[in-house]
């Protein structure tokens, strides 16, 4: 019994090893880099103040390992950005955008990443306090990088940016402005990510503006063009419905306008999995209505 | 016989367990089939853990793709499906070798009790002629245990549709949903009672699937719940090993995933001993039984 075991196991230790050596894919390199995410995410709960600067530089040393011992992965131009983001939690701003930088340089053929490598070294800028150069860079993504995601959301990102530091001025000529633009990005890619994109920005603008009907209407727009799975997986369909109910009836006090959409959406999908929970919806914002309209005729 | 000479009365289960340790001590010959299968198993969970990575990645790579998702071929959300993906491939493991390699167990057992030399070899060869009727006796109790599963699993959706957040009807919801592995833990200790007795009277009658369930159920009539409790006695390693997998593996996701693993492979050895003790307390009680009546 005990050869048998001892076969046994080294069968099993010899297959272990035999299998992890000849792997060449990125499996080894997700590992390393989860640990390391791990202890980045630590780090970003913390006070920075609090922090020891080797803390920092411990993290930034063991994503410069992985990229010296994967070179050529996948995930590798991706950790660049990672070190990036730790002098930038650092607050060491010139080397963040040395890490930065180097993205552009190293990969300038990944578009998104680039994109994603000028808004962090933007961010230096802005943390620095010294607005005017991060807007430069901000407006320099969406014009070269118009078709990343990075890019789309920089219209909304430079409004929220104004409406966050209380300039009501400069945040309604933002907004005019990225609502203007998302409208003529979903004008020029009809029926495509990049419209789906836009809309969804376009709505997010609509609500911080307080623009509750313009709002709700891009998003019964969303979800009937785009019922897809691709687009609106449950998650998102649940969410999608719930902001509309939510905003129809509590801002807008209107039962007319979801039951409208999802009239719309069942006339167009009659197939679609969510047509039942629809038909439901219908149904109780229909009573939620009536009930609405003989509580307002009570008298006192 | 050295264990026969205690005579095991209805009833005197610390006796039969004393009984079926000293032989599992003495007789290491039992242990082999178990070993077996343990192997089979592990090399299994090992291809399954290698499954994302290359070259095994280019078989399986679709398969979980297909089925649990993108994610789940990376690290380390193809730690936490192992267990699942494990589970389904133990159910082929079990229908065609695990009851066979245990019904190899329970014929050395025989020999041992008929005083016959241990010929390990012939043994196999021998069951093998047995092993149409021990795969039905697999698939008649996977069916049982994999229909009460699903029928828990129906409960619990309705239990977590309960809306009060106090009271008795949320006690019995917080039972049902939080207390899911070991609630699973006593599907799996009753299906193992009911059909206790179908594989070694398989083997040791050299008899048919449905007249050795048929009399399974007759012995199960008269000793219920002295299987009952030496199923029970047997599990209780196996239930330490649930409570630390209930609480440590949220902990392990986002420290060291691996523990899952490691926590899976103590669990299968574990549970091929579990096995190893029950077939062997249920052959001695089934001879024992067979030689008084």
């Amino acid at each position: 019994m005990k050869k048998l075991l001892v076969l046994f196991g080294l069968i099993l230790i010899g297959l272990y090893i035999f299998l992890s050596e000849i792997d060449t894919s990125d499996y080894k390199v997700e590992r390393s880099l989860w640990r390391v995410n791990n202890q980045y995410r630590k780090l970003t709960k913390k006070d920075p103040k609090f922090v020891p600067d080797n803390e920092f530089e411990r993290i930034a040393n063991q994503y410069d390992e992985i990229v010296q011992n994967y070179p050529k992965a996948k995930l590798t131009p991706r950790i660049y950005l990672q070190i990036g983001n730790v002098y930038l939690l650092k607050k060491d701003f010139t080397r963040a955008r040395e890490s930065y930088l180097k993205i552009i340089s190293k990969y300038p053929e990944n578009q998104e990443l680039c994109a994603e490598a000028l808004v962090g070294t933007a961010q230096t800028y802005e943390r620095e306090n010294n607005w005017t150069e991060a807007l430069n860079i901000y407006e320099k993504v969406q014009d070269e990088y118009p078709l990343t995601m990075t890019g789309l959301n920089m219209p909304l990102y430079i409004a929220s940016y104004y409406q966050r530091n209380g300039d009501l001025t400069q945040g309604e000529k933002a907004f005019d402005t990225a609502i203007s633009y998302y409208k003529d990005v979903s004008n020029r890619y009809p029926s495509s990510p990049m419209e789906f994109n836009a809309w969804r920005l376009l709505a997010t603008c609509y609500f911080s503006r307080k623009n509750w009907r313009e709002g709700v209407e891009v998003l019964g727009k969303i979800l009937n063009n785009y019922p897809s799975q691709e687009y609106l997986n449950s998650a998102r369909a649940s969410l999608l419905i719930k902001f509309i109910n939510t905003v129809s009836v509590t801002q807008l006090q209107n039962y007319d306008i979801p039951i409208g959409i999802y009239q719309e959406f069942i006339n167009k999908h009659p197939q679609h999995p969510m047509t039942n929970i629809l038909r439901q919806m219908i149904k109780s914002l229909g009573e939620l209505k009536s009930k609405n309209a003989v509580t307002n005729q009570k008298p006192g | 016989m050295a264990f026969m000479d205690k005579k095991v009365k209805q009833g005197h289960t610390f006796l039969l367990l004393r009984q079926t340790i000293y032989i599992l001590e003495s007789y290491q010959d039992i242990w082999v089939p178990a070993i077996i299968i343990l192997f089979i198993q592990l090399l299994v969970l090992e291809l399954l853990y290698f499954a994302p990575r290359y070259p095994l990645s280019t078989f399986f790579g679709p398969i979980v793709q297909t089925f649990w998702g993108e994610k789940y071929l990376h690290y380390p959300f193809n730690l936490i499906e192992l267990a699942e993906q494990f589970q389904l491939a133990q159910i082929p493991i079990y229908i065609f070798f695990s009851n066979y390699l245990m019904a190899v167990a329970i014929a050395v057992i025989t020999d041992i009790n008929r005083g016959q030399k241990i010929i390990l070899g012939k043994k196999f060869i021998e069951t093998l002629r047995m092993y149409v009727s021990i795969s039905m006796a697999a698939c008649v109790i996977s069916v049982s245990y994999v229909g009460l599963i699903k029928l828990y699993d129906m409960v619990v959706q309705q239990a977590s549709l309960i809306d009060p957040q106090k009271g008795i009807l949320y006690v019995v919801k917080m039972i049902v949903v939080d207390g899911a592995p070991y609630l699973s833990l006593l599907i799996g200790i009753f299906i193992t009672t009911l059909f206790a007795f179908v594989l070694p009277i398989i083997v040791i009658e050299k008899g048919k699937f449905f007249k050795a369930l048929a009399l399974n159920f007759r012995m199960i009539v008269r000793s219920f719940w002295l299987v009952l409790a030496i199923v029970i006695l047997a599990h209780v390693p196996f239930g330490t090993i649930l409570l630390l997998r209930t609480t440590i593996v949220k902990f392990s996701d986002t420290v060291f995933p691996e523990l899952r693993v490691i926590i899976l492979v103590i669990s299968l050895t574990l549970l091929i001993v579990i096995d190893t003790m029950i077939y062997t307390a249920m052959t001695i009680y089934y001879l024992f039984k067979k030689e008084t009546t």
